[in-house]
């Protein structure tokens, strides 16, 4: 191959360019529209060069486009580099590589570099759907190698051409599946990853943050993605207790919830295992943080997590990857049943120069309830009998957002209520914190899983009640109790009506399940699951090597079926009469009669029928297979009367037979 | 094959006077049926036949029964070594009462022509013949004269008797659409001719089964026979092979592909079927090939011996 | 007997001997061959050292990030190269090259290599490519088809040579590995000797021992006599104004002049050594042949003819290739 070579002809050079598109399209997508424009722009530069059979353009204009492109790159990525600057500097490249694919080892390169592509997308997104991409990806690869493979051994043209490739391509496809399986449930995981992932957000959108201001959650309500899925063992729990704890906030600035720096509990530390205890699998979709959900209060703690003294579940590494983890969780005991007075302080903390109406009136509930539990159901009547209201529909709040809430606007949600609760309680001196996480979830029936959006995303309050410790009290119970007996879509309902029809919920709800599968069984197998699937198979305790050897044996047990398939002689062709002949001639052939291949099929039946039982009717069968092979006889009923007589005919050696 | 299954046209009577002077035929020369076919076949595919044997082995009453059968004018021509291109075209002779040039046809103006001992003649008297059989007509002083039409040529020559011989050239063998043997007869067959009356008494009570009209019709019908996609591959692969032969020269031409595909169908109607199969390919490839491969020097084969060499070797599709 | 040079000379040279002897043990050197396991080696193609580069970097990244589609991809496309390794064995596995052979050619000409491939089984093999050195020819073979490949060669010196060791190989169908096998022929191939490419006149001192036998009966185009007009002889043979004169109609009669006979004699030949005489010689006797003249050659002990046409032109030629 010469620098400037022949014209590749379009066949290799279209399927080497929807493969790079194809697998690059996610990429693109999530680049910045400058840089995937330029890219699709050289693309297509490249496919109309080879119909209109343009020459290569001088290298200077490369190395300029390719420059300029980087430098894009550098500034749309602000200098940060993480996984989406590096597929987009790998687009790009390939896209300069568009420019001087003039070369049979150019398009294979961009070929095998587009399987590359499509590997990394996983890094962002692992969803159900990417299997279409994944397949597609590759099937667009190995039509593209196809089609190289096929421009150098020199036969290009033929009519329907591009059709058998994307039939063999899906044939090879197909055929890898097996020993893609094998190899995929017994390669032995890593535990541990050898080098930690970047911080750096996902596709998949975030999910609670660490800390709260009035409005921060509404973002969630919006996305209707699964944030986590529960099974139960033993029915789920009523809903009245589905409530997810995620981050505890304890300090307020007067806009803001943070969270305090508590010590974590010790395993000995945590709660006991009771009778009433809720045993479950969390399936936690990646969201980019380190929070791990689960209802109070865990007995037992997953693996590389802690939880802190707030009961705050926290994983050592942000959760990028779909993880699974195992929880038992005993609603009974009693948090704290003796606060400590730093934390007493921390509870009950104010900024002073805010919300002074609320501060009179809490100061005011104080002097007439000398009981906190009086004071909170009282304050909990207020918000019931008031004309407070449940939505979604909010104005923002200024600097005495607790009075503005409590006493002008009077609408909101769950981060109004708690806050606004929250900071009555904190007045009033009852040892008070936000909790937020999520509560709620779908019971998929189907599926036996709780499952859990990021729209069912809650903030509710916890007060320090003496002789109950910590108690949770959810001021949007309150107002709206269908909020929590009924979960957030309930309340949605005004907004989304024109999407959220019952039929499409139904729809969701089912592709739900599928995605719940392929995330238990597809996407959660990690080293655990194939310990697993080996206790499961009888092998218990495989270490690394054993597994390895595992691996192995059986890679070489289905290498060797596929090889048997593929290397076994063809079992004659699609045509019936021509698979009923070569089935006859087989089963004489065990005779030791063969057909010579120089034979022609009626000298054969006459040569050998001497020497058969019903010789006569093998020539007979040859004759109909002669008119229908040479003599062009195309009626249904003449091959069909063809593949009977040659399947019923046993050649059976004269004087066997019994008389 | 007479008896193939493949499924016999039976109600047409062309058919069945072809099958029936094929039958005559065999009546009188016993047990050489393939021969027999294979003259028909180089008759029904407007071609000539080439007999390579022994004096008396039969070469002429086969000739003589075929042409008897098929009805038409016959003329036999001994060719010997002074014999000239007139003497087998005609001559115009001058006539002197009205000054003025006459033709008198030679013997080769006749439906079949059995050019006995061809190796006899000079190479000139000989490509006078080879012309007219490739022509179809014949030129003399100028004026063209048509030969009757179906026109065959049946000539003979003996391989072993080489004194004061001219064997006819390779590059003149494929005039002939076929070359073929007779070889000796068969014990039991040679008890019968020994007991049996003379052959060409026997030719004396022969009545033609069919006349010229007939066999142009069947000539026509041969050229129309049915020839599958299957059997067309194997003809080409066989034609492939002898190009790709290193024992020989050159391989089969184009033309000689036209003429294995045509001799196959009239093969195919020779025997009775109605469509042509790879066996008939079979049994006219030696006959076609096997004087139009010229082995090189240096190989020890015969153009016969790599034609059946090549049959062997080529599987049937 | 030498090898057409070219570049497995070298070759082979490098190569360890012991590799060779189990080489040679497992190139079943003689056709007909079919191809079966034994003889058939398969190595990943620089192309497909880059995809298994690339697959390492999707494995290490994928088992790290514990990421299973990434996996899952991987997998797929390891297994896919799998397959195509055990097709690429496929395409050459149970072909059989029934024999090889060349028509003779002078030296410094291009041998059309001949080998003759089968498919015995019902499936097509495409991308197949016969190479020698820097010779290649790509090509494949229909179901159950079989077919002829040429190779070109260039031999430098006349004499026989074998072909030497032939490389069948294939890197069908995504060009990830590459199947070969190596096979050698035994049936040599004849290369003529070079004709000098100014060669002095044929030598004519044969003329007086064997010249001047006539034939009467042949007719060439050189008038000869007057006869007697005889049926059958064509108008325009007529002498018109012969035949005036002497009342009767006569004829002409033509002959063909006999061509020289001429002797070749190699030790008789100019030329500044053995090498340059066999030149000259077999331009002499492509000239005879051309001229259609009667030649004996005389090489060393040898002496064909006198004879002429084709055949005998083929026997010179190689006598002299022999040489």
């Amino acid at each position: 191959m010469k620098r400037n070579a022949p014209h590749l002809p379009t066949s290799p050079v279209a399927w080497t360019i929807a493969a790079f598109v194809l697998s690059a399209s996610p990429h693109l997508l999530a680049m910045p529209p400058v840089l995937s424009g330029l890219v699709l722009v050289a693309a297509g530069w490249r496919l109309l060069a080879a119909q209109r059979r343009w020459r290569l353009p001088p290298g200077w204009i490369r190395i300029l486009l390719s420059l300029s492109a980087i430098v894009l790159l550098a500034i749309s990525y602000g200098g940060l580099w993480g996984r989406r600057a590096a597929t987009g500097l790998l687009c790009l490249m390939l896209g300069a590589k568009m420019l001087e694919l003039f070369r049979v080892r150019d398009l294979r390169m961009v070929a095998s570099v587009s399987l590359f592509l499509v590997t990394t997308q996983f890094l962002f997104n692992e969803r159900l759907l990417y299997i279409g991409y994944l397949m597609a990806g590759v099937l667009a690869s190995v039509c593209a190698l196809l089609a190289i493979q096929r421009f150098e051994q020199g036969n290009q043209r033929a009519p329907g051409s591009e059709r058998r490739i994307l039939r063999e391509g899906a044939m090879m496809l197909l055929a890898a599946l097996p020993v893609a399986a094998v190899l995929f449930l017994t390669f032995p995981r890593l535990a541990q990853p050898l080098w930690g992932l970047p911080d750096e957000v996902m596709d998949a959108r975030t999910g609670l943050s660490d800390t709260m201001s009035p409005g921060s959650i509404a973002e969630l309500y919006a996305d209707d993605s699964p944030a986590f899925r529960a099974e139960f063992e033993g029915g789920p729990p009523p809903p009245g207790d589905r409530y997810w704890r995620g981050p505890v906030l304890w300090n307020f600035d007067g806009d803001t919830w943070e969270r305090a720096f508590l010590p974590s509990r010790t395993p000995t530390d945590l709660v006991p295992p009771g009778s009433n205890d809720y045993i479950y699998n969390v399936q936690l979709e990646p969201h980019e943080r380190r929070w791990l959900f689960a209802l109070d209060y865990p007995v037992t703690l997953p693996e590389n997590a802690r939880i802190s003294l707030d009961y705050q579940l926290t994983a050592r590494k942000p959760i990028t990857a779909l993880t699974q983890y195992r929880m038992r969780s005993n609603p009974d005991p009693i948090d704290m049943p003796q606060l400590p007075e730093t934390l007493r302080q921390l509870a009950t903390r104010l900024p002073a120069d805010r919300n002074p109406r609320t501060r009179e009136m809490a100061e005011s509930l104080r002097s007439r309830f000398g009981d906190d539990r009086e004071l909170i159901a009282h304050v909990l009547d207020w918000f019931r009998q008031e004309p407070f209201y449940y939505s979604l529909e909010t104005s923002p709040l200024g600097r005495h957002n607790a009075d503005e809430f409590l006493f002008d606007v009077r609408t909101g949600f769950c981060e109004y209520y708690a806050s606004a609760f929250a900071v009555i309680m904190r007045f009033a001196d009852i040892p008070t914190r936000v909790v937020t996480g999520y509560q709620g979830g779908y019971w998929q029936s189907g599926g036996e899983y709780l499952l859990v959006r990021n729209s069912d995303a809650h903030a509710w309050v916890e007060v320090w009640l003496e002789g109950s410790g910590w108690t949770r009290v959810d001021p949007t119970a309150a107002v709206s109790p269908q909020r929590i007996q009924r979960g957030a879509s309930s309340i949605a309902e005004g907004r989304e009506s024109l999407f959220d029809m019952a039929w499409l919920r139904d729809l969701r709800n089912r592709y739900d399940r599928l995605q719940y599968l392929w995330n238990a069984w597809i996407l959660g197998f990690d080293a655990e699951r194939q310990q697993r699937m080996m206790r499961f198979l009888g092998l218990p305790d495989i270490s690394r090597t054993g597994m390895a050897l595992i691996m192995a044996a059986s890679l070489g047990v289905i290498v060797l079926v596929v090889a048997w398939a593929w290397l076994r002689d063809p079992r004659g062709s699609r045509d019936p009469v021509r698979r009923a002949w070569l089935r006859l001639l087989r089963r004489v052939g065990r005779r030791g009669l063969a057909k010579r291949p120089s034979e022609t099929p009626l000298a054969w039946a006459r040569r050998v029928a001497p020497a058969l039982a019903g010789g006569d009717r093998l020539v007979e069968i040859t004759g109909l297979y002669n008119d229908i092979r040479y003599g062009d006889r195309r009626e249904e009923s003449l091959r069909r009367r063809f593949t009977q007589a040659a399947g019923a005919f046993r050649p059976e050696p004269l004087g066997s037979r019994r008389f | 094959m007479s008896d193939s299954t493949a499924s016999a046209r039976a109600s047409e009577p062309l058919a069945e006077d072809l099958a029936r002077a094929r039958e005559r035929v065999n009546g009188i020369i016993i047990d050489k049926r393939e021969v027999i076919d294979l003259a028909f076949s180089a008759l029904l595919a407007g071609g000539h036949l080439l007999i390579e044997d022994l004096p008396g082995v039969g070469k002429t009453t086969l000739a003589q029964a075929l042409s008897l059968s098929i009805g038409g004018s016959w003329q036999r021509i001994q060719f010997t070594s002074d014999m000239l291109p007139a003497d087998i075209l005609g001559v115009s002779v001058f006539r002197r009462q009205d000054e003025r040039f006459e033709f008198h046809p030679g013997p080769i103006f006749a439906n079949v022509v059995l050019a006995d001992e061809i190796n006899r003649a000079t190479p000139r008297t000989q490509s006078a013949l080879l012309e007219a059989m490739a022509e179809g007509q014949v030129t003399v002083d100028g004026r063209t004269h048509r030969l009757p039409q179906p026109f065959f040529v049946i000539a003979t020559q003996n391989p072993l008797d080489l004194t004061g011989t001219y064997p006819l050239p390779d590059s003149q063998l494929d005039r002939f659409l076929l070359r073929t043997r007779i070889g000796y007869p068969s014990q039991e067959e040679e008890r019968r001719l020994l007991i049996e009356p003379d052959r060409r008494d026997l030719l004396a009570d022969m009545d033609p089964v069919l006349d010229p009209e007939r066999v142009i019709e069947l000539i026509g019908t041969a050229t129309a026979l049915h020839l599958s996609e299957p059997v067309l591959d194997y003809i080409q692969a066989l034609v492939a092979a002898t190009r790709g032969h290193p024992a020989v020269r050159a391989g089969l031409s184009p033309r000689a592909a036209l003429a294995l595909t045509q001799t196959a169908r009239a093969h195919a109607l020779v025997m009775q079927q109605d469509f042509c199969l790879p066996d008939n390919v079979r049994t006219v490839f030696p006959a076609l090939a096997g004087h139009r491969l010229q082995p090189v020097t240096e190989s020890a084969q015969s153009g016969a011996d790599i034609a059946n060499e090549i049959l062997e070797a080529t599987p049937v599709p | 007997m030498a090898a057409i040079p070219g570049a497995r000379a070298s070759e082979r040279a490098r190569r360890p001997r012991l590799f060779e002897r189990w080489l040679q043990r497992r190139t079943r050197l003689d056709l007909p061959l079919t191809l079966a396991y034994r003889q058939i080696f398969i190595l990943p193609t620089r192309f497909g050292w880059l995809l298994a580069i690339l697959m390492g970097a999707m494995l290490i990244g994928s088992l790290n990030f514990n990421n299973n589609l990434g996996l899952l991809t991987t997998f797929i496309v390891a297994a896919t190269s799998i397959n195509t390794m055990l097709l690429s064995f496929r395409t050459l596995r149970g072909l059989v090259i029934r024999r090889g052979g060349a028509v003779p050619v002078h030296a410094g000409q291009a041998i059309d290599y001949r080998l003759a491939v089968d498919n015995p089984v019902e499936r097509p093999r495409s991308g197949l490519v016969l190479r020698a050195g820097d010779a290649r020819n790509v090509f494949s073979v229909a179901p159950r088809g079989s077919r002829e490949v040429r190779l070109r060669l260039t031999p430098r010196a006349r004499g026989w040579h074998k072909p030497g060791r032939l490389r069948i190989e294939t890197t069908h169908p995504l060009g990830l590995f590459c199947a070969w096998s190596w096979f050698e022929p035994r049936a040599p191939v004849l290369v003529w000797p070079a004709p000098a490419a100014d060669p002095p006149s044929l030598p004519e001192q044969g003329e007086a021992q064997l010249g001047g036998r006539r034939s009467p009966r042949e007719e060439g185009e050189e008038f000869h006599s007057l006869r007697r007009w005889r049926e059958g002889d064509p108008l325009h043979r007529i002498a018109w104004k012969a035949s005036q004169r002497h009342q009767t109609l006569l004829s002409r009669e033509f002959r063909r002049e006999r061509s020289r006979h001429v002797t070749l004699d190699l030790s008789l030949a100019p030329g500044r050594d053995l090498e340059e005489r066999i030149r000259i010689l077999t331009a002499w006797v492509l000239r005879a042949d051309a001229d259609g003249r009667e030649w004996t050659l005389k090489a060393g002990e040898r002496a064909l003819g006198p004879a002429r046409g084709e055949a005998h032109r083929h026997a010179c030629l190689r006598a002299l290739a022999e040489t």
